[in-house]
């Protein structure tokens, strides 16, 4: 999977008023930052063990700085070096103030979509203050073991691009429906593979 | 070079001298418990008013004294003005990864001021002119106070932390103790009475590097403290600018060390205030076959942690990295709902979590 298809962007009726970015330079100081908890960037750490063709769904966490809403653009996956990172199939932002540690099938809890099938149900703009957003991610080897960072979140501001990155890590198991009721041991060391996986993200999320 | 600032209140006097020091562990036993800790003056300052900000200029003193508290210097503020004086022991992270956790101590490591809190009620002290004079005849260098290790060390169980898990088939969380945590643990100061009379008088912080994989799996329906085993030991003070002296001996007690485990409480903290984690709408879902870390918890002050000599201790513990909090749940778990309290916060802020079906 490339990069540009692992990206996800905005479905054209969303995009009336927006200019998607490009794939390539997006300055990074923009008033849409990571969440930090404690003065660090926040990372939490979910794993799960999926049914093929369900999502993985993660989510993370922005604090926006300005009064007028920032518009998201796009959103693509953060990997993990060295990890296969799945398909991000699903994107939205938290619609209600229920967050997900970790979920399952899509949509976890009630979002504003940002993507596909799913039409946005009130606009894309992610308001002052803090926002979640929720990503859903699917793997198409059964008995392999996906991962991603976090996000990268492209987004405009006063007609200005800019990019962040917000720290979510997730490790997922991809199983079929049998092996999930029998709760068959499959994607083995898998949570030596998840506490590798958290070991790297706090090192990019450079938390000390 | 960081500066010490706050307010001395109303001088008893026209003036005043601040005195900062450093404590250095020293004569640190088999046990790893130091037998003495000496507060080694690294600046002073002589005020009118009740205001002071401080500058301790860069020392040996101040880098060996960073360099036991792994960038944490526990520092002793004393206030002399006229017959009368005060103190406290004020923690302060000097470097990032020594700000145990939160917001305020990163700020100190970039501002580098150390914000000092209130100070108790002036006491007397007639030595008090003959250490002024001593510390104006030698600026910055006066006789400190050594603290010598009396009595053996205590071992008591004290409360980190508490653990919150669903009474849901599956369902376990594991509360993590690794790699470097803060514990900012109450110090206790009597003025004449190895036994009695200790009252509270600041705080210190033991910044460890622990052993690695230090945990607790608490099952389902637990709710419960998470303890560790900290050490406490209890010194007499000997010099000038000891709290009393030289009209009376003090004695303090405190935190010098930890066993870096966890486990089980014998108390039961409050009940989630929601009744259950849906009622709040900030909740996050854990469902079944998953697992969550919550890597960087705010700390949660406990008052009541232990107590020792009729001393009470209150305390919290920061966490800089790694996992505090690690739900998990099975594949015959149901999901169930992790919140935080009723502050407003979601559950990644929250200083504790909840976890109900």
């Amino acid at each position: 999977m490339t990069r540009t298809g692992r990206r996800i962007r905005l479905v054209a009726a969303v995009l009336a008023a927006v200019s998607l970015t490009a794939c390539g330079s997006t300055p990074s100081a923009g008033p849409l930052q990571t969440l930090s908890v404690g003065g660090q960037p926040y990372a939490a750490m979910g794993g799960i063990w999926v049914v093929v063709g369900q999502s993985a769904d993660a989510e993370a966490y922005v604090f926006s700085a300005v009064h007028d809403p920032v518009t998201v653009a796009g959103v693509s996956a953060v990997p993990v070096p060295g990890d296969p990172t799945g398909r991000l199939v699903h994107a939205g932002i938290e619609a209600t103030g229920a967050s997900i540690a970790v979920d399952r099938g899509w949509p976890p809890v009630p979002v504003r979509s940002l993507i596909g099938a799913d039409l946005p149900l009130a606009g894309t703009g992610l308001p002052q203050g803090q926002s979640g957003i929720i990503v859903g991610l699917s793997g198409l080897q059964v008995g392999r073991a996906y991962a991603i960072a976090g996000i990268r979140i492209e987004y405009r501001y006063h007609g200005q691009s800019y990019a962040t990155t917000a720290w979510a890590g997730l490790a997922f198991c991809v199983v079929t429906a049998a092996q999930y009721k029998s709760g068959a041991t499959v994607c083995p060391s898998f949570k030596a593979f998840s506490n590798n996986v958290n070991r790297q993200v706090e090192k990019m999320a450079g938390i000390h | 070079m960081v500066t010490l600032a706050g307010s001395a209140g109303t001088l008893p006097a026209a003036s005043a001298t601040v005195v900062v020091e450093a404590e250095l562990a020293e004569n640190i036993n088999a046990a790893g418990v130091p037998q003495t800790l000496e507060d080694v003056p690294v600046a002073t300052q002589a005020i009118t008013t009740g205001s002071f900000s401080v500058p301790v200029p860069a020392s040996a003193t101040l880098a060996q004294a960073e360099l036991q508290g792994h960038g944490n210097v526990n520092f002793n503020v004393v206030v002399v003005s006229g017959t009368r004086m005060t103190s406290q022991y004020v923690p302060a992270p000097l470097t990032p990864a020594a700000a145990p956790g939160n917001k305020a101590a990163l700020a100190v490591v970039a501002d580098k001021v150390i914000q000092v809190p209130a100070f108790p009620a002036y006491r007397e002290a007639s030595a008090a002119p003959a250490q002024q004079s001593a510390l104006n005849a030698t600026p910055g260098i006066a006789s400190g106070c050594t603290w010598k290790a009396w009595g053996s060390d205590y071992q008591d169980a004290t409360r980190i932390g508490e653990v919150h898990v669903a009474n849901a088939t599956g369902v376990s969380d594991t509360f993590e103790f690794s790699n470097q945590n803060d514990l900012t643990i109450t110090v206790g100061l009597s003025g004449s009475d190895p036994e009695y009379g200790f009252t509270a008088s600041g705080t210190i912080t033991l910044t460890n590097s622990l052993k690695a994989g230090g945990g607790t799996t608490f099952p389902a329906g637990t709710v419960q403290y998470a303890d560790d085993n900290t050490v406490y030991q209890e010194y007499q003070g000997d010099g000038d600018t000891c709290p009393g002296w030289p009209l009376t001996t003090p004695y303090k007690i405190q935190a010098v060390g930890s066993e870096d485990d966890v486990f089980h409480g014998t108390n039961t903290p409050g009940v989630n205030p929601w009744g259950g984690c849906l009622n709040d709408s900030l909740h996050a879902v854990l469902p079944p076959h998953s697992y969550w870390d919550f890597d960087q918890s705010k700390s949660q002050y406990y008052s009541g942690i232990a107590s020792w000599y009729g001393f009470t201790f209150g305390g919290s513990d920061g966490f800089t990295t790694d996992v505090q909090h690690d739900y998990n749940s099975t594949s015959s778990s149901p999901t169930t709902y992790i919140c935080g309290p009723k502050d407003g916060l979601t559950a990644p802020e929250s200083p504790i979590l909840y976890n109900t079906p």
